[in-house]
C-alpha cells in the first residue's frame, strides 16, 4: 500500500492518539489541530521552502484547536494560527472559540461573509510589516490583543503576547495568497519569521512587562512549517 | 463527423422517452446527456437508472456522444472554499462514471470562473490542480475530461493561446478542450481555435453568433446555425486541417417560440449542409 508521509500524518492527526501523543510529549505539534484549507498550508509550505523557522509555527487553515498551541507560545515561539474556522464545521469553530478565549483572553465572532456584505476585497496588516493582501471571502473578528489586520473596519488579525512568546491569529486566510506569489504576502511572511528574536521587546511594549527566557531553551525543536500542519 | 444535440433541450413534457424519438426522427446519431439539468440524470440518479438510461437510448437506435453537466457554475472546481471544490470534484467524477456506464468516452466540463470575489490569479492554479486530479481518475476510465471554451462568461481563458498554455499546465492526455464555436464572439474566431487545438479537441458544440451585438443584457447573443457571423466555411476547413471527424453537438441557447421540435429537424439540416460543405 502506498502511504505518502503527508497521509499517514492527516491520518495521524484524525486519531485520538494524537492528542494522547501531544499531552505525553509538551514539544508535540498540537495535533488536535487539523487544516480546513490545504490550499493555505501549501502556500505557507511553499512560501518557508528550505527555511528553518524554530521560533515560528505555522498553523494554516486551522480548524479545531489544541492545549499544546499554548505550550508552544509560552515556551517561546510565535505562533501563527490562521484561523480556518469557517471552513470547517460548527463543532471546530465552537472548539476553537474556546481555546482561544481560555488560553490567550481573545473572543472571536462568528465568520463572516465578506463579500455579501460589500467590504472592501483588501487585508491590511500592519506588523511586522504593513501587506496589503487580497481576502478570502470569509473573514473571522478577533477582539483582544492588539489588532495588526483589519479588512475595512474589521478587526481580523491580532498580536497575543504570552509567556515567552506570542500567538499571532489571522482571522483572513494568507496562505493562499503567499501560494499564489502575492509579493505583498511574501514579503510580510518574511518579516514575521525574522521577527522572534525581537518580539520580547515588542511584546513588552504592547502588553506591560513579561518575562522571557533564553532562546535556546527552544531553539532544540525546528518544526518546519510544513511538518507542524497536521 | 456525427451529429448529437442535448438532452436540455427537451421540453418538460416530452419527457426523455418522447425526446429521444424526436432526435432519432430528426436524423441525429446521438444524445448529449446533461448530468444535474434534467429531471431523469442527476446525482441521485442510480447506476442501475443510468443503465436504463442506456437501454433507452440504444433502443432508440442512438449512443451517447458525451456527458455534460450544469453543475460548474454553482459548483465550481476554482471555488475559494475546499468543500464547494470537494463538491465540484465529486460530480465529474460521476460524469466520469456515469460516461463509462453510457458507453461514451468523453464529458464536457466549465473548468475555472473568475468572479468579482474570486480572482483569475487564484483561479488558474487551482483549476489546474483539480483537473490534475480528475486526470487521474479519467485515465483509468479512459474518459476524456474536455474544457469548454464559455470564455465569456467564465472570464477565464479568453484566447486559444491561454487555453493552450492551461493544457500544457494541467499536462494530461486525458483533458482537453470542449469547442464552442459560438462562444467565441468577438474576441476571436473558431477556425483559429481549431487550427491551435487539433488533436486536444474532444467535442464540438455548435451554434452560431452574433458578434456586434455583444453580451448585452438579457438579449442572447446566440442564434441558429447559419444566422449568426461564425464563418462557417472557415470552420469546415479548419477541421479539415486538423483532422476533426468527430461528434458535432447542437447546443441552441435560443429556442423556438413555436413549434419547438421543429428546431431539431432544422438543426439537424443545418449541421447536414456544413459535414457536407454545401455552404
Amino acid at each position: 500500500m502506498g502511504l505518502s508521509r503527508r497521509n499517514f500524518l492527516r491520518v495521524l492527526a484524525a486519531a485520538p492518539l494524537g492528542r494522547a501523543l501531544a499531552r505525553a510529549d509538551p514539544a508535540a505539534p498540537p495535533f488536535g489541530v487539523t487544516c480546513a484549507l490545504p490550499e493555505s498550508r501549501a502556500g505557507f509550505a511553499r512560501a518557508l521552502m528550505g527555511q528553518a523557522t524554530p521560533l515560528v509555527m505555522a498553523l494554516p487553515g486551522a480548524a479545531g484547536w489544541d492545549d499544546a498551541i499554548e505550550r508552544h507560545v509560552r515556551g517561546g515561539r510565535l505562533v501563527i494560527f490562521e484561523s480556518g474556522a469557517a471552513f470547517g464545521d460548527a463543532r471546530c469553530f465552537a472548539e476553537q472559540r474556546a481555546g482561544l478565549r481560555s488560553a490567550f483572553g481573545l473572543t472571536i465572532d462568528e465568520p463572516v461573509r465578506l463579500w455579501s456584505e460589500n467590504r472592501p476585497p483588501y487585508l491590511d496588516l500592519v506588523w511586522p510589516a504593513p501587506a496589503r493582501i487580497r481576502d478570502f471571502s470569509f473573514a473571522i473578528a478577533v477582539r483582544g490583543g492588539e489588532v495588526v489586520g483589519r479588512i475595512g473596519g474589521l478587526p481580523v488579525a491580532a498580536l497575543r503576547p504570552a509567556g515567552d512568546g506570542a500567538l499571532l491569529f489571522l482571522g483572513s486566510p494568507v496562505g493562499p495568497a503567499l501560494g499564489h506569489a502575492d509579493p505583498e504576502a511574501r514579503a510580510w511572511l518574511a518579516s514575521v519569521v525574522d521577527h522572534p528574536p525581537t518580539i520580547a521587546a515588542r511584546s513588552r511594549s504592547a502588553a506591560g512587562a513579561i518575562t522571557r527566557a533564553a532562546p535556546a531553551a527552544h531553539s532544540a525543536t525546528t518544526i518546519a512549517v510544513n511538518t507542524s500542519i497536521v | 463527423m456525427k451529429k448529437s444535440i442535448g438532452d436540455n433541450m427537451f421540453l418538460k413534457e416530452w419527457g426523455f422517452d418522447k425526446g429521444l424519438a424526436l432526435v432519432k426522427k430528426a436524423g441525429y446519431d446521438g444524445i448529449e446527456l446533461w448530468l444535474g439539468a434534467t429531471p431523469w440524470f442527476s446525482l441521485e440518479t442510480t447506476d442501475a437508472q443510468v443503465r436504463e438510461l442506456r437501454r433507452k437510448v440504444d433502443d432508440a437506435g442512438l449512443v451517447v456522444s458525451n456527458v455534460s453537466n450544469s453543475l460548474d457554475w454553482d459548483r465550481p472546481l476554482s471555488a475559494r472554499d475546499p468543500r464547494v471544490r470537494a463538491q465540484a470534484t465529486a460530480h465529474i467524477t460521476r460524469q466520469i462514471e456515469t460516461a463509462q456506464i453510457l458507453g461514451t468516452d468523453a464529458i464536457l466540463v466549465v473548468a475555472g470562473l473568475v468572479t468579482e470575489e474570486t480572482p483569475y490569479q487564484e483561479v488558474y492554479p487551482r483549476t489546474v490542480e483539480g483537473l490534475q486530479k480528475l486526470a487521474e481518475t479519467a485515465a483509468p476510465a479512459r474518459v476524456k475530461i474536455g474544457c469548454e471554451n464559455c470564455c465569456s462568461e467564465q472570464r477565464f481563458l479568453m484566447s486559444p493561446r491561454e487555453f493552450k498554455l492551461f493544457l500544457d499546465d494541467v499536462g494530461s492526455p486525458w483533458v482537453g478542450l470542449h469547442l464552442d464555436v459560438g462562444n467565441i464572439h468577438d474576441t476571436g474566431f473558431p477556425e483559429q481555435w481549431i487550427e491551435i487545438h487539433g488533436p486536444r479537441i474532444t467535442r464540438v458544440h455548435v451554434k452560431d453568433v452574433m458578434r456586434h451585438r455583444g453580451r448585452c443584457g438579457s438579449e442572447s447573443v446566440y442564434t441558429n446555425l447559419f444566422l449568426g457571423d461564425n464563418n462557417w466555411k472557415a470552420i469546415r476547413e479548419a477541421f479539415r486541417k486538423v483532422g476533426y471527424d468527430g461528434w458535432l453537438i447542437a447546443e441552441m441557447e435560443a429556442r423556438y417560440r413555436h413549434a419547438q421540435d421543429q428546431q431539431f429537424y432544422d438543426t439537424a439540416a443545418a449541421i447536414d449542409r456544413f459535414v457536407s460543405g454545401q455552404l
